[in-house]
């Protein structure tokens, strides 16, 4: 009989650490009808049924359960008891107590060498550590559990202790934003996890979703958390699920939609209610009024009630919370002018092993604090503490995607800085802010992510499906399948660059005077542009001058680019309806004329005859600047920033060889190819069968020039596989952050290749931007769409130019002024 | 063959027949389903309110030859006997698409585009260009009310 029972015990505590409590609670309620209530299995099976009630939220009758197996437990099981009451108390928001329970059973178990048990109390322990935000002490438990869990073999589920243990770890990383640590922290559990609990596979979405929360990427959050949130009601996690619930609302908040994560906010805090957890719930309050604040409703109301909560969220034993919660009352009552209050709820200090995000956001709101009081010093001092803090965060991450994700903070401290620099109106101390609020990714070297097996092959895979996909797409069809399947792909690819830690180090900041140097010694003028509130200023900066314009409104000229891009689209290579015709070439006079008054004819005078440098910002970086009749024949060079620029031209290589690559599916690009061939005649050419991906990638690195005449695609969704299609698949913005060594200069014969998906702090991704990563100092690209047989003659004289030592920039403006619609863009080092 | 020949083509239906009839709906049930949108699609369709409707013509929907890339766009012309007009649908990235219309000839005429959450409405300008910004995914039918004139132009209707 007893082994039966034993068995049925067995089975259920499967079932629950697999996330199916309400299975496991009817096995238990089975073995105890068949148990004898004398023997002391009957304590354990009735204090797993309590965990399984808890599980489903029933804390109550799990407190009832636990009282009862007090009166028949043995003293040698006693720390079961203590520790199932901790779990409850966590999850009624008794950390305290259930603090003192865990340490009670901790004690006791140290004095026995039931090691197993000892290893779950600690894990449990280290959880509680964590929730209420003791990063150091939940780690050594943690470390500890891993250690004696690994010690003890196989056995007693021992694997899986081990895996939370590891998991924990990684949630412990998230918090001090070690982000790639986290995520392969969560890769080792989740192949434990695959074998023995699907359920806390779930579990690990939601922790992934919070790593990518926390590293900018709020989007990529809220991919995994639908994933899971899909999964959850199957597996019945009710607290997990409104977990999950509360990360979606963080997520919403993060990519900028207050209404939506408030919905969010609003129903993980009823879920955790009906589960009678004050803890969370009073967590997801917090949340709920960060979102009022987002949407702009920062009245003393939310004041009064975020200063209310923090007190609570104190008494709960959540530090981290309560320190949140406080400077959100600060904040809000700096809104409304009230500044005597916000100073009350600012008198904390950072505590050791505080969360980024809370140290971030203290240095935010003394920045406002500072900006409210007059004192500007103060709002430099605290902005650029903070966006150094986030700086060094940065550089842990070796992914670009990482990178350049910037939390929704690093974006506001950037802001307040800036709009401070914008009032004290020194030239240098507005460039110094641009400078540092811009295109931080490109200070940081380039970290190579080391291709294990697994990638090869999906890489490989990938390959073969885009190329079947534009097979079909030729032939007019789409094969949906492939291409759900080539997403998938995709992803994985690009969540292993997650993974990679940063190399530290990074370049230095140029500064105003060397600037300047560098700029009269190109006879260039540098013109950097910002959106301030609903208007475009730009910052000119010459040899001796430094000007700070006003341009036009930032919706109509951003809506003038897209219209523009649109109808040169239109234009490009069709034969059209001669009436129709003649109304896209009428916008498209009329969206330049918009742009050359809003965007340029103000900074005329300044920019006088010189070349000029430009620094986009937002959709700016789609513009095609070549077509403004004012920048006709002109050399005009894109850069992401004023370093990025001054580090380009200070780079100098030696000539070496020259490749030239030739894609299918193109009536004119063996002739291009043909005719450049002409101009170097020691060069390599890929051409027809010979333009395969491996072959380009053996050649481009070592070239110093490279030229590809091919289809160009830009993936606006998942911009590092924007691609160039070459004969057996397509050469992709992943490849090229792969290799050793990129050409020194690149020439992008292809449509749309130039453009950019541009994150917060004018962070730029792309295939384009890859190449300028990896070290190209010239790349030059198109922002829509390309002609192919207008393109031959444009690339032949610019090529013609270059060969004979013309720099690019003026290269280009000359090799495009017999075709006025060509939208090419030199980028990085224009001469 | 008498009146009343069960089997005859007077006769009343019996369950033979009945269980003929269910064969032969499985038959094509199974072999040419109904889309399954079709009937939202007739629903939508007929909402229209116009009574005096030209419907025009695709003309052109397909990638572009003689351009160095590929589909990340749509663009379709039209073509019909008041006006001929030509869109570029982009998808955002958010679930909704931006499109961009050209019209000739050229006049300020309204444009509506009809979703399944009601009418989007905006109006070219004298030069007959127009865009739409956020256009939910689903169906839709874009509506031309040339200028000087009653009846509108209508496409058929189409799924982004």
């Amino acid at each position: 009989m007893s082994d039966r029972v034993r068995d049925l015990h067995q089975r259920a505590i499967e079932e629950i650490n697999s996330g199916r409590p309400a299975v496991g609670a009817r096995l238990l309620r089975e073995a105890l009808r068949l148990a004898d209530r004398a023997e002391p299995l009957t304590a354990r099976l009735l204090g797993t049924l309590a965990a399984a009630e808890v599980a489903q939220g029933n804390t109550g009758r799990a407190l009832e359960l636990l009282d009862e197996a007090d009166e028949v437990v043995t003293a040698e099981d006693r720390h079961l008891l203590l520790s199932q009451r901790a779990l409850v108390a966590v999850l009624t928001g008794r950390m305290d107590d259930a603090l003192s329970l865990f340490d009670d059973a901790i004690l006791r178990l140290r004095r026995t060498d039931q090691k197993a048990a000892l290893t779950r109390v600690l894990l449990n322990r280290g959880m509680l550590h964590q929730i209420a935000g003791r990063v150091r002490l939940a780690l050594a438990d943690l470390d500890q559990c891993a250690q004696l869990g690994a010690s003890l073999g196989p056995d007693e589920g021992m694997p899986r202790t081990v895996a939370k243990a590891v998991h924990g770890r990684g949630q412990c990383r998230v918090l001090t934003g070690d982000i790639p640590g986290a995520l392969r922290d969560f890769d080792i559990a989740a192949e434990v996890y695959a074998d023995q609990g699907q359920g806390m596979l779930a579990v690990l979405a939601g922790d992934r979703a919070r790593a990518l929360l926390a590293a900018g990427l709020p989007s990529e959050a809220a991919t995994e958390l639908d994933t899971f949130l899909k999964r959850v009601p199957e597996l019945r996690m009710g607290h997990e699920h409104a977990e999950a619930e509360l990360t979606m609302a963080r997520a919403r908040l993060a990519a900028g939609d207050p209404a939506e994560a408030r919905r969010w906010a609003d129903r993980a805090r009823l879920h955790f209610r009906r589960r009678r957890n004050d803890t969370w719930a009073a967590v997801a309050e917090l949340a709920m009024l960060r979102a009022d604040f987002a949407a702009g409703n920062g009245t003393v109301r939310v004041a009064r009630a975020a200063a209310r909560l923090a007190d609570r969220l104190r008494s709960l034993g959540l530090r981290n919370d309560a320190e949140e919660a406080d400077l959100l009352a600060a904040r809000t009552y700096l809104a409304r002018g009230r500044t005597a209050e916000a100073r009350v709820h600012l008198s904390g200090r950072d505590r050791p092993g505080a969360p980024l995000t809370t140290r971030l956001l203290r240095r935010l709101v003394l920045a406002e604090l500072g900006a409210a009081e007059g004192d500007q010093r103060r709002t430099f001092a605290e902005a650029r503490a903070g966006l150094a803090l986030l700086r060094e965060h940065r550089g842990r991450f070796g992914s670009l995607d990482l990178q350049t994700g910037t939390t929704s903070l690093g974006g506001e401290l950037a802001r307040a800085g800036l709009a401070a620099a914008l009032e004290n109106g020194r030239p240098e101390v507005v460039y110094r802010w641009l400078e540092r609020s811009r295109a931080q990714a490109f200070r940081f070297p380039p970290v190579r992510t080391p291709a294990d097996e697994h990638t090869v092959d999906a890489v490989a895979e990938l390959r073969q499906l885009a190329r079947e996909a534009r097979a079909a797409e030729l032939k007019g069809s789409q094969d949906t399948d492939a291409l759900r399947r080539a997403r998938q792909l995709e992803r994985e690819i690009r969540a292993k660059g997650w993974r990679t830690d940063g190399v530290g180090g990074r370049s230095a900041e140029v500064g105003f005077g060397e600037v300047k140097a560098e700029l009269a010694d190109a006879d260039s003028v540098l013109v950097s542009f910002l959106v301030d509130g609903g208007r475009l200023l730009a910052q000119v900066v010459g040899d001796r001058r430094a000007d700070l314009l006003g341009l036009g409104g930032t919706a109509a000229v951003f809506e003038a680019i897209a219209r523009l891009r649109s109808d040169l689209d239109a234009a490009c290579g069709r034969r059209l309806h001669p009436a129709l015709e003649q109304v896209i070439h009428t916008s498209i006079r009329r969206q330049l004329g918009v742009l050359s008054e809003h965007l340029l004819d103000p900074l005329l005078p300044a920019i006088g005859d010189h070349n000029v440098v430009l620094v986009p910002t937002g959709a700016l970086s789609a513009m095609p600047w070549g077509l403004l009749d004012a920048l006709r024949g002109r050399p005009v060079t894109v850069t992401p920033s004023p370093s990025a620029w001054v580090s380009a031209k200070r780079t100098t290589r030696p000539a070496g060889p020259v490749l030239l690559v030739g894609g299918p599916n193109l009536k004119h690009s063996s002739d291009e190819v043909r005719r450049l061939a002409r101009i170097y005649p020691d060069s390599t050419v890929l051409d027809g069968d010979d333009a395969t991906v491996d072959n380009a990638l053996a050649a481009v690195n070592r070239s110093s020039l490279a030229h590809f005449a091919s289809h160009g695609h830009h993936e606006q969704e998942n911009v590092l596989f924007s691609r160039l299609d070459l004969v057996d698949g397509p050469l992709m913005a992943h490849d090229v952050h792969q290799l050793a060594a990129v050409p020194d200069h690149v020439v992008l014969s292809s449509c749309d290749i130039g453009q950019a998906v541009v994150r917060a702090g004018d962070e730029i991704l792309g295939f384009t931007a890859a190449l300028l990563y990896s070290g190209s100092r010239t790349v030059v690209s198109s922002v829509a769409r390309v002609d192919d047989e207008a393109a031959v003659e444009v690339m032949t004289a610019y090529h013609r130019a270059l060969a004979r030592g013309v720099p690019p920039g003026e290269a280009l403006a000359d090799a495009t002024r017999s075709e006025p619609l060509m939208p090419f863009v030199c980028h990085g080092w224009g001469g | 063959m008498s009146r009343d020949d069960p089997d005859g083509p007077l006769g009343k239906l019996d369950d033979l027949d009945g269980r003929v009839l269910r064969e032969v709906r499985w038959l094509w049930e199974s072999l040419d389903p109904a889309p399954a949108d079709l009937v939202d699609r007739i629903r939508f369709a007929v909402e229209l309110e116009d009574s005096e409707v030209e419907v025009v013509r695709v003309i052109e929907h397909r990638e572009v030859a003689g351009v160095r890339g590929d589909v990340h766009s749509r663009m379709i012309t039209f073509a019909g006997g008041t006006v001929d007009f030509m869109v570029n649908v982009q998808a955002r990235g958010d679930g909704t698409y931006r499109v961009d219309g050209w019209l000739s000839p050229p006049a300020p005429h309204e444009v509506e585009v009809r979703t399944p959450a009601g009418p989007l409405r905006t109006s070219a300008n004298e030069d007959g260009r127009f865009a739409l910004g956020r256009i939910p995914s689903g169906f839709v039918q874009f509506v031309i009310r040339p200028r000087g004139r009653t009846s509108a132009v209508s496409t058929p209707t189409m799924t982004l």
